[in-house]
C-alpha cells in the first residue's frame, strides 16, 4: 500500500492517543521508518503490522481499529489534498461509490503500484443500497464498513452498514447493506 | 444531424473506431451515444448559429443553443478570424486545432477539431473542456461523470492533484530535512563548543591538578615530617614520663654502691691502722731487744697490734669487702644497663634495620620496670630462634612500652595497694609463612580487662578509659599506626573483663 495509507494510520493514532502511543505502535510492529512518503509504495505487511500493533497497544479489537480507520480514511484523504476529487465524484452516495473504480483507475497513472479494490452498487432505493466489494486483500471488511459509513456522512446521511456476505462464508466477494437511518 | 461516414476515419461521429481504410462503417452512432462519448461537442448550421450541443456543454453554457458564431457566449479563438459559416467549413478542411473560449468566463476553454457534416450543411466541433486543476473543475460545477471514461482530462486532473500532493510532500520533506540539518549543525556547533570548552577546562584542571598535586606532595612531605617528629616526641614524652621511675631505678644501685664505697673506705682506714700497728711491732722486733724494757716494749707493740686488729674487726672487713666490691660492680652494671636501655629506647633512629625484637622486649622491660615492679610479676617467654625483623627499633620499643605500661596500669587497677601482685607475660614467637613469615610479640596481663563495647574504640585517637591525667588516649592509637601503617603489621586484641587482656603484635619479618 502507498505511504498515504500508513500516514493515515499514524495520523489517526497520534491524534486520538498521542505521539507516545504511535511510537509504541511502531516499536511493537517492528517498523523502523521515520516518515512514510505518501507517494511511495510499502509492503502490505507494514500496514497490517501497524494495525495489529495498534490493536494491542490501544487494547481494542483489530476489527474496531480497522473500522475506525475506514471512517478516518475518508476525512484524511480529503484533508490531504483529495477533497476536490471526492467532491467531483458525485453528489450522492450511490454515484460516489459507483465512481470509485473510475477514480482508482485514473489514480493508477499517478500511483502505478496501486492495487485498488473494486466496488459496485446495486439495489439502490431511497432507504438503502447494496455495495459489492472485491479485493485481493483479506480481512478488510471492517475497514469498508467504516468507509461506507463515512461516505454516507459525507452526503449528510446517517447509515448503518452490515456485512451481508463474506468470503469467509464461501462467497466470492463481500457484500454490504447500507441502510439509511435517517430515511 | 448525420455524421459523414467517409469523413476523417476515427474522428467522425458517424464512424466506428473499428473502421479501416476502404471498408464501410459497421456502426452509426445516434445522438444519445454522441452525447455520451462527446458531452462537450457543438454544431453550427449554415446560418452560423449553434444548433446542437453536448449535455455537459449545455449545462456549462446554458445559452449556447442558438447563439451566433460571432459575439456568442462561446467564441472561436483559433483558427483566427472565423466570422461566417463558410469560414468554419473552410477551416474544417485545413485546420486541425480549434479552440473555443467562453466570452464571459475565461475558465471555459474547449479544445478540439472542426468536422463538416456529411451533407456539409453543418460543421461540428468535437472537443473537450480543457481544465488543469480540480479546483477549477469543481468551481465550474463539473463532476467526474461529466468526463467520458476515455477522456484524458480527468486523468490529467488527478495527476495534477497527485503531483501537487507529491510536491507538497517533497516540500515538507525538504523542510524537515533542512530543519534536521540545521538541528544537526546546531548540535555539532554546540558539541564543538562544548568540547572546546571542556578541553579548555581540562587544560585548566590539569594545571590546577598539577599545582594541587605539588601542594599535596609538599603537604605529604610536611605531614610525614610532622608525624615523624610527633612519633619521636611521643616516644621522648613516654621516656620522660618514665624518668622518675628510671631515676629511682638508678638511684637504688647508686645508693648501695655509695654505701659499699663508704664501708670500703672505713675498712681501708682500719687496715691502715692495723698496718701502722704491725709496722711498729716489726720495727721493735728488728731493734734486737736486750733489756727487759725492750722486751716489755715489744710486748706492748704486740698488744697494740692485737687491740687494733680487734677494733678494726678485720675478720669482718676481709669477709665483707669482696662482697661490697662485687655488689658495687653489679650496681654499676645495673646503672650502666639502664642508661644503655634509655639510650637505645630514646634514640631518634628513623631508619629501618634488622632488629632483635627479644632485645626490644628486654630493653623496654628495663625502662618500664618502675611501672610494674610493685604490682606485677613479669614473666618472659622469648623465642631464642626469633628471626630479626626489618623495622624501626625505636618505634617498636615504643609499642612494647605502651603495651607494658597499659598492662601494669590494668593490673594496678585490680591489686591497688593491697600488696597483691598480678602477672604480666611477654612472649615472642616466629610464625612461619611466605617471605619469612611474621614475628609475634604478646603482652598479656591479669588486669581488669575491657568491656566488649570498648574494644572497637581502643585504637581511636584520644580514646582512653584511664582517669584524667593518667592517659592521653594517644598511646594505643600511635602504637596501632606504627604497627599497621608503618610496618604493615597487625595488632590482635582479646580481653575478658575481670580476667585480663592480651595484645599480640604481628610484624612481617620483611617489613
Amino acid at each position: 500500500m502507498y505511504g498515504l495509507v500508513n500516514r493515515a494510520v499514524e495520523d489517526l493514532v497520534t491524534n486520538k492517543f498521542g505521539p507516545d502511543a504511535w511510537a509504541e505502535v511502531k516499536s511493537r510492529a517492528g517498523v523502523d521508518i521515520g516518515m512514510f512518503v505518501a507517494m511511495s509504495p510499502y509492503p502490505d505487511a507494514v500496514t497490517y503490522s501497524l494495525v495489529g500493533a495498534a490493536s494491542e497497544v490501544l487494547g481494542l479489537p483489530a476489527e474496531q481499529v480497522l473500522e475506525a480507520f475506514g471512517e478516518y480514511w475518508m476525512q484524511y484523504s480529503a484533508r490531504e489534498g483529495y477533497g476536490e476529487l471526492l467532491d467531483l465524484m458525485g453528489n450522492d452516495l450511490p454515484t460516489f461509490l459507483a465512481e470509485l473504480d473510475d477514480v482508482h483507475e485514473r489514480l493508477k497513472l499517478s500511483f502505478p503500484d496501486l492495487v485498488p479494490p473494486s466496488m459496485s452498487v446495486s439495489d439502490v432505493t431511497d432507504a438503502s443500497l447494496v455495495v459489492h466489494y472485491r479485493s485481493d486483500r483479506a480481512g478488510l471488511a471492517p475497514f469498508v464498513v467504516g468507509l461506507l459509513r463515512a461516505a454516507a456522512a459525507r452526503f449528510g446521511r446517517t447509515a448503518e452498514v452490515t456485512v451481508t456476505r463474506s468470503r469467509d462464508d464461501g462467497h466470492d466477494h463481500e457484500e454490504f447493506l447500507v441502510r439509511y437511518l435517517d430515511a | 444531424m448525420t455524421a459523414d461516414p467517409d469523413n476523417t476515419p476515427g474522428t467522425s461521429p458517424g464512424t466506428s473506431p473499428g473502421t479501416t481504410a476502404g471498408t464501410a462503417p459497421a456502426v452509426t452512432l445516434d445522438a444519445a451515444a454522441l452525447n455520451a462519448i462527446c458531452p462537450f461537442h457543438l454544431a453550427w448550421d449554415a446560418s452560423g448559429r449553434v444548433v446542437q450541443a453536448g449535455p455537459v456543454l449545455r449545462r456549462l453554457v446554458p445559452d449556447v443553443l442558438g447563439s451566433p458564431l460571432v459575439d456568442g457566449p462561446l467564441r472561436v479563438v483559433k483558427p483566427h478570424g472565423l466570422r461566417r459559416f463558410d469560414d468554419l467549413r473552410a477551416a474544417s478542411a485545413s485546420a486541425r486545432l480549434t479552440i473555443l473560449e467562453g466570452r464571459d468566463d475565461d475558465r471555459l476553454r474547449l479544445r478540439g477539431e472542426l468536422v463538416p457534416s456529411a451533407d456539409r450543411t453543418a460543421v461540428v466541433f468535437f472537443g473537450a473542456l480543457v481544465v488543469s486543476d480540480l479546483e477549477t473543475a469543481t468551481a465550474l460545477g463539473l463532476s467526474l461523470r461529466d468526463f467520458p471514461a476515455h477522456d484524458g482530462v480527468a486523468d490529467l486532473l488527478l495527476m495534477a492533484r497527485a503531483q501537487a500532493t507529491s510536491l507538497g510532500e517533497a516540500q515538507e520533506l525538504t523542510q524537515r530535512l533542512q530543519t534536521l540539518n540545521q538541528e544537526l549543525e546546531d548540535r555539532v556547533d554546540e558539541r564543538t563548543r562544548s568540547l572546546s570548552e571542556s578541553r579548555d577546562k581540562l587544560a585548566l584542571y590539569a594545571l590546577e591538578l598539577e599545582d594541587l598535586s605539588e601542594r599535596l606532595r609538599a603537604e605529604s612531605r610536611e605531614r610525614e615530617k610532622v608525624e615523624e617528629d610527633l612519633r619521636l616526641a611521643h616516644r621522648l614524652e613516654a621516656v620522660g614520663q618514665l624518668a622518675a621511675g628510671v631515676a629511682h631505678e638508678i638511684n637504688t644501685p647508686v645508693q648501695f654502691v655509695g654505701d659499699n664505697l663508704r664501708f670500703l673506705g672505713d675498712a681501708l682506714g682500719d687496715v691502715e691502722r692495723v698496718l701502722a700497728a704491725y709496722e711498729g711491732l716489726v720495727d721493735a722486733a728488728l731493734a734486737r731487744p736486750g733489756s727487759a724494757a725492750d722486751v716489755d716494749g715489744l710486748a706492748e707493740h704486740v698488744e697494740r697490734l692485737r687491740t687494733t686488729l680487734s677494733d678494726a674487726e678485720m675478720d669482718f672487713v676481709l669477709e665483707e669487702a669482696p662482697r661490697a666490691v662485687r655488689e658495687s660492680l653489679e650496681g654499676m652494671e645495673r646503672v650502666s644497663s639502664i642508661v644503655r636501655a634509655m639510650k637505645e629506647f630514646a634514640h631518634p633512629d628513623v631508619d629501618r634495620r634488622l632488629t632483635d625484637l627479644n632485645k626490644a622486649v628486654t630493653t623496654t622491660l628495663v625502662v618500664a620496670r618502675n611501672e610494674y615492679r610493685d604490682v606485677a610479676e613479669v614473666v618472659t617467654d622469648l623465642d631464642e630462634d626469633l628471626p630479626q625483623v626489618a623495622c624501626n627499633p625505636g618505634e617498636i620499643n615504643q609499642v612494647v612500652l605502651t603495651l607494658v605500661v597499659n598492662a601494669a596500669h590494668a593490673v594496678q587497677a585490680v591489686v591497688g595497694n593491697s600488696g597483691a601482685r598480678g602477672t604480666i607475660t611477654l612472649r615472642t614467637r616466629h610464625l612461619p609463612g611466605p617471605d619469612g613469615g611474621q614475628v609475634e610479640i604478646v603482652v598479656e596481663d591479669t588486669g581488669v580487662g575491657m568491656a566488649p563495647d570498648v574494644l572497637p574504640r581502643i585504637f581511636d585517637p584520644f580514646f582512653t578509659t584511664k582517669a584524667v591525667g593518667q592517659g592521653t588516649g594517644q598511646g594505643l592509637s600511635m602504637a596501632h599506626a606504627i604497627v599497621t601503617t608503618r610496618h604493615r603489621g597487625r595488632i590482635l586484641v582479646t580481653s575478658t573483663p575481670g580476667e585480663g587482656s592480651s595484645f599480640a603484635v604481628r610484624l612481617p619479618v620483611g617489613a
